[in-house]
């Protein structure tokens, strides 16, 4: 337990200001193992049975376990407790959302605006990925009533292409118009908005925890039944060799020990201002060590056990062998939503177990996108006081306002924004912040108390200096590379190319670095196809600035209004 | 420290011989066992620790 008047934290559960109880009231988790399963829920998503297998598969397969679990341990946990710990503390004064926190942490007023990023960005990703994950309800609902199209006599090349067609018809991507859209795609994303504004309408544990409680087993259940389906095909453990088979070559590739790092980064949903939120509503005594350990674990369950013995196995078994590179290289979407249900349309039963595989997908997309959701809820009722039936309202309203040029202009890159943007390059942008604030300006010694405090399972007291040290450089790292590989080539319509001659093979040491950071052995040229979306681009970057400075001018506004009076006119403490 | 680890082994491919593995066939060799049923294990035992004192953590 902390030391007070060594660490001055106030271990006080009761807020520093008069909380207005019947404006605002704090809900809370009704079991430990409700909140595992919905921080798992929140974890464990698309990516982790689509997007994990392939990257092993392309990234030195068994021997991409070694960097994956290394970064698992230095950068994965760690930054989950982190992320655990400001979230409980900033829970005790009454906040669920980051701008509060933050000015726990750092009693300044530019820590507000910078919280306001863990609103913005979880609002900007969960309005893309509610429609992704809609794709998977209709293509569910659709292999159950044996709507998929036939693939019969073709080749398994006629039968990606019949896929790619039905997707792009799915998408509206096809109907000959500047915009797209089908009438099926628009019902299917109507019914997962509501479904999703629904659930996180009956609150933390009548909605969020329930639906976790149903959709993780239920989502485990399907996953082994469709991983027993495809490991019984033939010729399927060469997709299990494919993804499991070492490449030791590879283990001295930086680029692999990045890709593995950002692979933990993502997968565990670190970055995006929702664990802050669900653990805002422990209480103080309750333990974070042991459930950030045990939704990690629940993680990495669902994406190396489960995510590993399905996708890849299963294209393999039915594209071959020689296609496992192709197949692994073609995209998550791609493998997703066009090698799956050829797999599965090949098959006898097909229909139901794409169906199974598909509403599996849909309850991996349903427990993220409720925890997306849950910070805008929040702050609309902790900083707002609105009612949350009214808060639920007004994100849905948000949400389907918001997606609509998604929709319309997703052929030219619209979503693609929105996904590096909201869904990775902020994400890292966040980390940094949130670490620095907290094991640097609120100080590493209150911060580790504070992970420490009401602990179920001794932690280990090296993951301090890790915390401290490891995991800013570990998320800066990651960061740089973003900015080079891919955000500097997107804002300047460019992209990477090789050098001739150039050969990492044969490289030095030096110069391999010099190639990660692009200074040596390649050079950015014109990319023609995103030059023809920049307009487009462009107009979703201003989407995304205008939705922060909304968010940006409510904090502001909250504070004004309601936190200033609170507190006689005093922002902090 | 996985980044700096790394480092240090792309300095020892440079200097060592590189292999490919799309030239193997796809069976799982015992390299291939070992790491799955390594990761498989390390995974299980986590998730059994931590959720075996999870629930028994509801249950008082």
């Amino acid at each position: 337990m902390a030391n007070k008047d060594d660490n001055d934290i106030d271990l006080n559960p009761i807020p520093d200001f008069p909380y207005d109880k019947d404006v605002v009231e704090r809900e809370g988790w009704a079991s430990q193992l409700g909140l595992v399963l919905a921080m798992a829920g929140n974890a464990v998503g698309l990516g982790n049975f689509l997007r994990f297998p392939a990257l092993a598969a392309r990234n030195g397969g068994g021997t991409f376990m070694i960097p994956y679990f290394i970064s698992f341990l230095l950068l994965g946990i760690p930054l989950m407790w982190i992320e655990w710990g400001i979230g409980r503390h900033g829970g005790k004064y009454g906040y669920s959302t980051s701008p509060g926190m933050f000015e726990k942490l750092w009693a300044n007023p530019l820590s507000k605006y910078l919280g306001a990023l863990g609103v913005f960005i979880p609002l900007a990703f969960v309005i893309f990925y509610t429609y992704i994950e809609s794709w998977t309800l209709g293509y569910a609902v659709l292999s159950f009533a044996g709507q998929m199209p036939s693939i019969a006599g073709q080749s398994p090349d006629q039968a990606f292409t019949t896929m790619g067609d039905y997707l792009a018809a799915y998408q509206g991507t096809n109907n000959g118009l500047a915009w797209s859209g089908s009438v099926i795609g628009v019902i299917f994303f109507a019914i997962t908005l509501f479904l999703n504004i629904f659930v996180i309408s009956k609150g933390i544990a009548g909605g969020i925890e329930r639906m976790a409680k149903i959709g993780m087993p239920l989502l485990i259940l399907f996953a082994i039944i469709v991983g027993i389906r495809v490991l019984s095909l033939p010729g399927a453990m060469g997709g299990m060799a494919f993804v499991w088979n070492p490449d030791f070559s590879r283990i001295t590739d930086g680029a692999v020990w990045l890709a593995a790092s950002g692979q933990i980064f993502f997968t565990l949903s670190l970055g995006t201002g929702s664990i802050q939120t669900f653990a805002s509503y422990l209480k103080e005594t309750d333990d974070i060590v042991l459930t950030g350990l045990a939704t990690s674990s629940m993680n990495e369950f669902c994406e190396v056990i489960l995510g590993g013995s399905i996708a890849i196995p299963a294209a393999t078994a039915f594209y071959g062998a020689g296609a496992a590179t192709a197949i692994a290289n073609s995209g998550t979407f791609n493998l997703g939503f066009q090698t799956m249900p050829a797999v599965f349309s090949g098959l006898p039963g097909g229909a139901l177990f794409g169906g199974i595989w598909f509403t599996l997908l849909f309850f991996a997309g349903i427990t993220s996108s409720l925890a997306l959701a849950q910070p805008a809820m929040a702050f609309l009722q902790d900083e707002l006081r609105m009612t949350r039936q009214r808060a639920a309202l007004l994100v849905g309203a948000i949400i389907f306002v918001a997606v609509l040029p998604i929709i319309m202009f997703l052929q030219y890159g619209y979503l693609d924004e929105f996904d590096f943007w909201s869904g990775e390059f902020l994400l890292l942008v966040f980390a940094l912040i949130e670490t620095i604030l907290f094991f640097w300006i609120f100080g590493g010694r209150k911060a580790w108390d504070e992970i420490k405090q009401g602990q179920q399972i001794p932690l280990p007291r090296f993951f301090y200096p890790i915390m401290k040290y490891v995991v800013p450089i570990f998320i800066s790292l990651i960061l740089i590379k973003g900015i080079i590989d891919s955000l500097l080539p997107r804002l300047l319509s460019q992209k990477w190319v090789d050098l001739p001659g150039w050969s990492k093979a044969t490289a030095s040491f030096g110069d391999r670095v010099m190639y990660e950071f692009g200074f040596h052995g390649r050079e950015l040229v014109a990319n023609a196809d995103i030059a023809a979306q920049s307009g487009y681009r462009w107009a979703a970057r201003l989407e995304m600035i205008i939705l922060c400075a909304i968010v940006m001018a409510l904090t502001g506004y909250a504070w004004n209004k309601y936190r200033r009076s609170e507190r006689g006119g005093a922002h902090t403490q | 420290m996985t980044v700096m680890i790394g480092m240090i082994l792309m300095f020892l491919q440079a200097t060592g011989v590189t292999t490919g593995r799309a030239e193997e066939p796809l069976q799982m060799t015992t390299g291939g066992w070992v790491f799955m049923i390594g990761a498989w294990t390390f995974i299980l035992v986590l998730v059994y620790y931590t959720f075996s004192k999870v629930l028994r953590g509801d249950k008082k």
